[in-house]
């Protein structure tokens, strides 16, 4: 991210500097006050759906439903303690009905339980609870439909099936890459073990 | 229909706590009190990428890349008016909201276009914006995989998008 963050600084700023070098402060302060707005309408937002979270938490229902959902999560993520497994089956619940936002304190606080104190490199459980979330599969766009709803579509509901359809694809191809990526970086790890154990049978 | 099934859910909380004996009240402004703490958390960081994102956006480097990629967009029978909104969709939600709002009133809402940019929109995520926040509580940097794999994903809905919606249409 550091990498990321600063080569889009330079190279804006570069491409800015030639284009149009006196919109360049209006541009940076615009966003960092439009990133302080996000930031309080996030917090109402988040507000209220992590009261109605807590609500779930507090009555045994994210339990429940992470417990419905732990054959597919020991699968996708490995063993996790119980707390966690519930904020990632709730994460990955709100992120199906389009609720992207209500799905981000889950997210966040699942990362923070599933790191370690020192932590610099994500875990591959981290990345697939990344990737699962940045696919979303989609069983309800609620945002797109009410904005095509909103200019006189005839048909809003017609999205809903092929957004389905190709946000499973996509989540089933993205899973599958990162249980690909990560397994081929176990087994390098556990080579030497093996060859000092065995001779070095081939994997 | 679909207006009723976040309300019927929200109902579904409230009536299994009562059920419960939850006290819904303490509980609501419990999380209520978690959330101001994790939005005062996050702030920098969301305000920082979107500076990055911003300035990015207006530097043009995002329409020079949609241009530079255009040939492969076409080969792959990716409408070349969507262009734009596939590069903008991983940096910003409002961004992409607001462009695809655009979209719809010069293509019409049942265009095959428009429907095309439903799916992208609802399939893909601000990758970028998730990959800050996400890990914004940890000491986290090196994400590995994550942002190559999701962003590969975002493309792909694209082309299967194009083409789920014509066959649907």
């Amino acid at each position: 991210m550091a990498l990321i963050f600063a080569f889009m600084m330079v190279a804006s700023l570069i491409f800015l500097m030639w284009s149009s070098p006196g919109d360049i402060l209006t541009t940076a302060l615009g966003a960092a006050g439009g990133g302080v707005t996000l930031a309080i309408s996030l917090l109402g937002i988040f507000i209220f759906w992590m009261g109605l979270l807590e609500i779930a938490k507090d009555s045994g229902l994210i339990a429940k439903l992470a417990r419905i959902l732990r054959p597919l999560n020991r699968w996708l993520f490995g063993k996790q303690d119980e707390e966690v497994e519930g904020l990632i089956a709730t994460n990955i619940s709100a992120n199906m009905i389009g609720a992207g936002n209500a799905a981000t304190p889950p997210a966040i606080e699942a990362i923070e339980k599933m790191a370690e104190p020192e932590q610099t490199k994500a875990s591959a459980s981290m990345v697939m609870l990344f990737v699962l979330a940045a696919t979303s599969m989609q069983l309800l766009p609620t945002t797109i439909i009410g904005i095509l709803s909103s200019h006189g579509s005839v048909d809003p509901s017609f999205v809903i099936l092929p957004t389905f359809i190709v946000s499973t694809v996509t989540t089933l191809i993205g899973v599958l890459l990162v249980k690909l990526v990560y397994m081929k970086k176990r087994k390098r790890k556990a080579r030497p073990d093996r060859t000092s154990e065995e001779g070095g049978t081939p994997v | 229909m679909t207006v009723f099934i976040i309300p019927i859910f929200i109902l579904f909380i409230f009536v299994y706590a009562l059920y419960k004996g939850t006290n819904t009240y303490q509980s609501f402004v419990k999380g209520a009190k978690s959330a101001v703490r994790l939005t005062i958390d996050i702030l920098p960081f969301i305000a920082t990428i979107l500076i990055a994102i911003q300035l990015f956006a207006a530097s043009g480097l995002l329409d020079l890349l949609a241009v530079a990629t255009q040939p492969v967009f076409n080969l792959l029978g990716i409408p070349p008016e969507l262009t734009p909104f596939i590069f903008l969709r991983p940096f910003t939600g409002a961004g992409s909201i607001s462009l695809f709002n655009e979209i719809v009133l010069a293509h019409g809402p049942d265009s095959y276009i428009t429907r095309v940019a439903a799916v992208i929109a609802g399939s893909s995520e601000t990758v970028f914006y998730i990959s800050v926040v996400y890990f914004s509580k940890t000491k986290i940097k090196k994400l590995g995989w994550a942002i190559p794999i999701a962003l590969f994903c975002t493309f792909l809905t694209a082309v299967f998008g194009a083409l789920v919606v014509r066959w649907l249409m």
